[in-house]
């Protein structure tokens, strides 16, 4: 059964992925294929299976805590598209869901102290 | 002697070590064949012409004063252009990465390193290795050196074309649900996935974590062999490789297979779908091992039809998670807009192709609140079940045989419309990938059209030595270790 356009629009949205408007009516045929085939591992019976994620099921994988060298913290922006001051720099996200209240001071981002750039370091810190 | 970019890995080797031939004169050879053939096949997105023969001179110089040299010294080698190499451009062949150089080299890279094996090139594949055509590449489809009008299969399909046409007797590729073992059948070539775990996969861009391994081609199991062992091995940058002896993959290769058990999977041979000719060429091999002393037993998986609905649950989930780093911010393409989360949708919209945005959404879906049980961790304990169909079929047998791929390598753009028909082509591969058990396509046959047909054999974790003993025996029965197979019909339409 295919996909209604609004769950394709919602789970582009929860991706990140901007569609267009064809792309829409095609993935929500084409996802209600493929979701219908999986569908398919419904019918066997595993009540009582554990999960498999590694074949070999390895536990407590240690290794010897020593220094070693790491990766530059030069060599590692390198390949970033925009740098700023030694990070990786995104456009402003403070306010960027209520664009009236940045007029607010109070609403003001504490801690960016130029208003147009926002910045994010590290993993996972850049998402709104 | 028969021209180099004719010859085997080991051939290569010995040649060196009689002072027949250089490094420097080897990699010569690769390259002329290079530029006489990939015009036409497209099996490399980047030619490492200048590095290669640097590489080499510096082998001919060790050898000559008398230093000791690695196990694959002055071997030329295609890599998969998904494995990072420092300050080299790779690809994934993703637009999004379409300029990316990596500040650093995957462990396989630094092993390939340490053998002296020399990089050639990197090889053409799916985005992202999602794919079983090579046609989601986002650069250019690769065509199979067969014939010009088919695809090489995919993902893996630069590495197995380029050695099927000769340009390199070695090459390293990924296997996620058959991106090895696929494109091998296709190209009449050797294509192993170890276990998993067995490879480090540090440095390989990440695709779905849970089934990805790197893994070895060659025209001939003891070549593809000698290259596993180089490899192989544990390594403390990857939580998820394993600790085992990395060496004795050849330690059998010549035992035979007279005492051994070789189970044919009733489920492959009986398959929906399965082309005739490749059925009857699959039935023709296992003939022969009953013929070599092997006995020969039938056995069932029964949850392996279960296997592909599982894989794309499993995959596209695991996939939509690792590719959500490639967001516009720390590597790769970035669209500007003027806000983060605007930038990030306009960046993945015009920088994934259309497979990899397939998967994106599947996986988002199938990992959203309200499906997650359903869907991924059911999948998951499906995947439990087919490894214990596998633990189970192992308690009898040594090896398990059956077809790799259900046809033969078929016209470019014959399944771009119909992603389920792209899909099915890894309906036999993907239960050993589910089970992380090693598997392997070794050429046994041509069809009518003289396309190749790759049998598939799967060994029991860990079981790389005796898979591959099964394999070379039959391989030394059939006589295919062959000459690059994309001779013939290259040389028919007249070299440039």
């Amino acid at each position: 059964m295919p996909l209604s356009e609004h769950q394709v629009r919602h789970v582009a949205q929860l991706a990140r992925l901007g569609l267009t408007g064809d792309e829409v009516a095609t993935f929500a045929e084409q996802l209600g294929q493929i979701l219908d085939y999986a569908e398919q591992v419904g019918e066997v019976a595993t009540a009582e299976v554990p999960p498999t994620a590694h074949p070999l099921r390895p536990v407590n994988v240690l290794r010897c805590d020593e220094p070693v060298d790491a990766l530059d913290h030069d060599a590692a922006l390198a390949p970033a598209p925009r740098v700023n001051d030694g990070r990786f720099q995104v456009p402003r996200i403070a306010g960027e869901e209520e664009p009236e209240a940045s007029a607010d001071p109070n609403s003001a981002d504490p801690n960016s102290a130029d208003p147009t750039a926002a910045q994010a370091t590290g993993d996972g810190g850049e998402r709104p | 002697m028969s021209e180099l970019h004719g010859l085997s890995a080991v051939e290569l080797l010995v040649a060196q070590d009689r002072g027949e031939a250089s490094a420097a004169e080897i990699v010569q050879a690769h390259m002329a064949r290079i530029a006489a053939t990939d015009e036409r096949i497209g099996a490399l997105l980047q030619v490492l012409a200048d590095a290669a023969r640097s590489r080499a001179d510096a082998i001919d110089r060790r050898r000559a004063a008398g230093e000791p040299v690695g196990s694959l010294a002055g071997v030329p080698l295609a890599l998969k252009d998904i494995l990072c190499t420092r300050g080299v451009t790779t690809t994934a062949g993703s637009k999004i990465l379409k300029d990316y150089q990596p500040p650093y080299d995957a462990t396989v890279v630094e092993r390939l390193a340490d053998a002296d094996a020399v990089p050639v090139g990197k090889a053409n594949l799916d985005e992202f290795a999602m794919g079983s055509s090579c046609e989601n590449s986002a650069f250019w489809p690769t065509r199979n050196p067969w014939d010009l009008g088919r695809v090489p299969g995919g993902s893996s399909g630069g590495s197995a074309a380029a050695v099927a046409a000769g340009q390199a007797p070695l090459a390293i590729g990924t296997d996620t649900g058959g991106s090895i073992r696929q494109p091998a059948a296709m190209c009449g070539v050797v294509g192993v996935k170890p276990t998993y775990g067995r490879v480090s996969r540090y440095g390989l861009i990440a695709f779905a974590s849970s089934l990805d391994q790197v893994g070895s081609f060659a025209r001939n199991v003891t070549d593809a062999a000698l290259l596993l062992e180089a490899i192989a091995g544990s390594d403390p940058r990857d939580a998820t490789s394993v600790h085992a002896p990395a060496e004795g993959m050849r330690a059998e290769l010549d035992d035979g297979v007279a005492g051994l058990t070789v189970g044919v999977v009733g489920e492959f041979l009986e398959g929906e779908g399965l082309a005739p000719s490749v059925r009857d060429a699959c039935r023709r091999a296992v003939d022969r091992y009953a013929a070599l002393g092997a006995d020969v037993v039938d056995v069932s998986l029964p949850h392996a039809p279960y296997g592909l609905p599982a894989y794309y649950l499993i995959n596209p989930s695991e996939a939509s998670s690792n590719l959500a780093r490639y967001d516009g911010v720390r590597y790769g393409l970035r669209v500007d807009a003027p806000t983060t989360e605007a930038m990030m949708a306009a960046t993945r919209d015009a920088g994934f192709g259309a497979e990899a945005k397939r998967r994106i959404m599947i996986g988002t879906f199938a990992l959203s609140a309200g499906y997650f049980e359903a869907y991924y961790a059911q999948a998951q304990r499906v995947r439990t079940l087919i490894a214990r169909d596998f633990e189970a079929a192992f308690a009898d047998c040594d090896v398990l045989v059956g077809p790799t791929a259900p046809t033969t390598a078929f016209p470019l753009g014959d399944k771009t419309a119909d992603p389920l028909a792209m899909y099915y082509n890894d309906i036999y591969a993907v239960p050993a990938s589910l089970a992380g058990t090693p598997a392997m396509s070794l050429p046994v046959g041509t069809d009518d059209d003289g396309l190749p047909i790759g049998l598939q054999l799967m060994g029991p974790l860990l079981g790389e030595a005796t898979m591959l003993r099964a394999a070379r025996a039959l391989e030394a029965d059939l006589g295919l270790e062959a000459a690059p197979s994309g001779v013939g019909p290259l040389e028919a339409e007249g070299r440039t």
